[in-house]
């Protein structure tokens, strides 16, 4: 599979890592050059330095071929701007987001293209399942 | 303690892995006797490969079993542990395959790694006699340089072998990637490889070539080896369609692999951008002229004649590959020393070919020239300088320059310690530079020096500076202290 | 109209006096403490401190009930991001943003944004017109500067000097509005003559304008 990964930072870096060595094809877009370090050093996809709500920098990226891309800078503005230029501008068939406040899931709810991975819900709960299922014993 | 059994189990991965490309190399070996099939009276010399294939793929098979005692999940190789692979997988497949030469040829251990060396990394100097020479081992010595032009370790990677790891790529001298994925990008590599080595035979097979050869010269060609079937090489057939042939085998051989990829894929704009291309273009505008009428005009009179010979030597020495088709003994000293420049200047980065690169040689140029440029822009200006790799741009930052500029370096001090081993042994200046700057850019043309009877510490001094040549100092340097830190530590704990 | 502006700087202070003295209520939303002190001391308008792109903050000023949001900032995904919340969680019916990469004008109208300034291609149509002739003025924009009204001085070496509307090559888009000669106010017909010296008022696409300027104006 073609994936890119917009935003290197603790997440993007190592679902890069994990996503290159199972044998994707891995391109990985980051505007700090030095977040790079971040990546395992076998990873063997393509890093490139620039803004992603750029269209050139995700052309550069061959964002047009891409099966799936996942937007994860930590930044839900940006995630949103750059999601929606991926479905609107590039038509790419799979995205996956990364919200960092679990308010702004609504805002992805339209379009069904869109998945919504919201690192505070999914700990949340989580740790609520565990609760409730202690408290039935 | 934790260190020491983390050091233990990364050398049981790194010995899994020289184990797979051993037995790889084995295979190799054995590969020659498929054309027993059309030389069936060869037949009494199959034992002799059988012999050394046998060997390599069992030693690589104990390296591998007994690397493989200590599974690691974890794989993520380092640039450092894929140089100590590359280095021991190449010094393994060297020694088992000088075995059918001192078997068949009876020649002696320095003159077979020697000539076992000149092919692995794809030189082309040659201590064999061709014309007595049984065919087995012509082809054998097309085939080293075959899988030696690709690299062992990007062939490894690029099979369905459970090898992984961009520290192994890169280990081989190559950084481009064609594709944002290793294996893809090494298969890639592979198919367009043989692509062109198949055409390539067809080729010369269409420009009057005999079949056999065709097939021996298109491997040595493409792979910028120069190991030829006949003792005065692609002089020996004087045709013109067939060293047009070869000049383009030898351009397609020493071109990056990545900037094919961007030719193949019809973007011609961004070829022509490249730094490489545009320097080979600039070399050749240049070069051929001054060489045809500043020193090779008396020599060849006849102006076709003249660009014809002076065209084909300046590719072969560019590109590392080491055809000729005219002596280089009886040239003026201005042109063999034209011809030294180029062989230092070389082939391109990520292609089959040696010397210093011609990517670091455009770089220092252009930042020398940027270095100029900023002198004369206003003091509080800021510059990106950039330059076009494959087929993006590359921002050039000051450290790259300087990596280069320390490769060059390093380089051109190996290229006179050569130099001055061989004018110890009383060669004159311009034929030590000749021998050795050939062999270091892996190159291949001799000016007459080399012979079976040149002395042991010439044979020596080239064979290590082919190795040091085809594999990049660094990566060796690398692996020699990492090697020789972890060693120091082991036995100390 | 209820309205609410987000950003700062000189461009939010002017905007926000203009729009309170034509009658309408204006909320001003700012992340930096100290404009937002400064905006509240010098304009009589409620001005939240807090980032519009968090929700609790927009419905705090008053989301629910505006009619308009302006975005104002420098960066397009927060302008973008701050629009599409007011739209999508406080049904804010206009919504108008400051696009700076002229390709994402597009974008933001597919997704909705009903008002956008993009300032790019504002300001470089302004300077090449200024370029292109000193003789064209009063250039309005129509529509986001989809339409564009003008006036250019006839020259005396242009095309159009000396012959009637109908005898002029002009591209179909291009309308003449009227004919100013000495302070009368003609509305041209295709007989009207042309003369050096008359002004002319010219409805066009953007795109057109320049060719209606040299075909009066006369080339450089």
């Amino acid at each position: 599979m073609f994936i890119v990964i917009v935003g290197c930072g603790r997440t993007g870096s190592l679902l890069a890592g994990k996503l290159s060595r199972s044998g994707n094809e891995v391109v990985v877009i980051e505007q700090n050059s030095d977040s790079f370090a971040l990546l395992p050093v076998d990873f063997s996809g393509f890093e490139i330095e620039g803004d992603a709500a750029e269209s050139d920098v995700l052309i550069e990226g061959k964002i047009e071929s891409a099966d799936l891309l996942i937007v994860s800078t930590g930044n839900d503005q940006i995630n949103y701007l750059v999601s929606q230029m991926a479905r609107v501008n590039f038509d790419v068939p799979r995205i996956m987001v990364r919200t960092i406040d679990p308010s702004v899931e609504k805002m992805y709810e339209k379009e069904e293209r869109f998945e919504i991975f919201s690192q505070i819900s999914l700990l949340a709960e989580n740790m609520i399942n565990k609760i409730e299922r202690e408290g039935m014993r | 303690m934790k260190y020491k059994n983390l050091l233990i189990s990364r050398y049981f991965l790194i010995s899994k892995y020289t184990g797979i490309i051993i037995i790889f190399a084995g295979a190799a070996i054995l590969s020659p006797l498929l054309f027993l099939l059309a030389f069936p009276e060869e037949s009494s010399l199959a034992p002799h490969f059988l012999l050394a294939g046998g060997l390599s793929i069992l030693a690589g098979l104990v390296l591998f079993i007994y690397g493989s005692r200590h599974q690691e999940e974890d794989v993520e190789l380092s640039l450092n542990e894929g140089s100590i692979i590359v280095i021991f997988s190449w010094l393994g497949a060297i020694i088992f395959s000088a075995i059918p030469f001192i078997t068949i040829l009876d020649m002696n251990w320095s003159h077979s790694i020697f000539e076992v060396v000149s092919g692995w990394t794809t030189t082309g100097l040659s201590l064999v006699d061709v014309t007595t020479a049984p065919k087995l081992i012509l082809i054998w010595r097309s085939i080293m340089q075959f899988f030696g032009g690709a690299g062992l370790a990007v062939i490894a990677l690029s099979s369905l072998l459970p090898v992984h790891g961009m520290g192994l790529y890169m280990a081989e001298a190559r950084s481009d990637k064609l594709l944002p994925h290793v294996k893809r990008s090494t298969m890639l590599i592979m198919k367009i490889y043989t692509f062109y080595t198949v055409a390539g035979i067809i080729l010369y097979y269409f420009a009057g070539m005999p079949l056999f050869d065709s097939i021996n010269h298109s491997m040595a060609a493409i792979s910028t080896g120069g190991f030829s079937t006949q003792p005065d090489s692609i002089g020996h057939y004087n045709s013109l369609s067939i060293e047009v042939v070869t000049i383009v085998l030898m351009l397609l051989g020493t071109i990056n692999f990545a900037t094919h990829y961007t030719l193949l894929k019809g973007k011609v704009k961004t070829f022509f951008k490249n730094a490489e291309i545009r320097l080979m273009i600039t070399l050749f505008i240049f070069l051929t002229p001054i060489l045809m009428f500043f020193s090779l005009n008396s020599l060849y009179p006849m102006l076709s004649e003249n660009f014809r010979i002076t065209f084909f030597q300046i590719i072969t020495a560019l590109s590392t590959t080491g055809f000729s088709t005219i002596s280089f003994a009886g040239w003026p000293i201005f042109a063999n020393f034209i011809i030294i420049l180029i062989m230092l200047v070389g082939g391109g980065t990520g292609s089959t070919a040696g010397g210093i690169k011609q990517y670091r040689i455009y770089l220092i140029f252009k930042s020398i020239y940027w270095e100029i440029k900023e002198q004369f822009l206003p003091r509080r200006s800021v510059s990106s300088n950039y330059l076009w790799r494959g087929e993006n741009k590359f921002y050039v930052k000051d450290q790259h320059v300087k990596d280069v500029a320390n490769y060059i370096l390093l380089y051109l001090f190996t290229f006179f310690a050569g130099v001055a081993v061989h004018t110890a042994y009383g060669y004159s200046l311009l034929d030590s530079m000749f021998e050795f700057g050939s062999a270091l850019g892996t190159v291949g043309i001799s000016i007459g020096l080399l012979s079976s009877e040149a002395p042991l510490g010439i044979i020596w001094t080239q064979t290590i500076g082919m190795f040091l040549g085809r594999l990049e100092f660094f990566i060796i340097l690398y692996a020699g202290i990492k090697l020789f830190k972890d060693g120091v530590y082991i036995s100390k704990h | 109209m209820e309205i609410i502006l987000v950003g700062g700087g000189k461009l939010i202070y002017h905007l926000a006096k203009k729009l309170i003295s034509k009658g309408h209520f204006v909320t001003i939303i700012n992340k930096d403490r100290k404009l937002a002190d400064d905006l509240a001391r010098e304009i009589k308008a409620t001005v939240v401190f807090g980032d519009a792109a968090d929700k609790k903050v927009l419905e705090d000023a008053g989301a629910y009930k505006a009619d308009n949001l302006v975005s104002l900032t420098q960066k397009d995904h927060s302008n973008l991001f701050i629009c599409k919340m007011a739209m999508d969680y406080f049904g804010v019916e206009r919504t108008t943003a400051l696009v700076n990469n002229p390709e994402n004008e597009e974008l933001f109208n597919i997704l909705g944004i009903t008002g956008i300034f993009n300032v790019t291609d504002l300001i470089s149509s302004i300077i090449e017109q200024s370029v292109i002739s000193e003789d064209v003025s009063n250039l309005t924009m129509i529509e986001e500067g989809k339409l564009s009204i003008f006036q250019v001085e006839v020259a005396p070496d242009s095309a159009a000097a000396g012959k009637e509307i109908k005898e002029i090559d002009l591209p179909i888009s291009i309308v003449l509005g009227g004919i100013v000669r000495n302070g009368d106010i003609s509305i041209p017909r295709g007989g009207s003559k042309i003369q050096a010296g008359d002004k002319i008022v010219i409805i066009s696409l953007p795109e057109e304008q320049a060719e209606a300027i040299k075909v009066f104006g006369g080339e450089e």
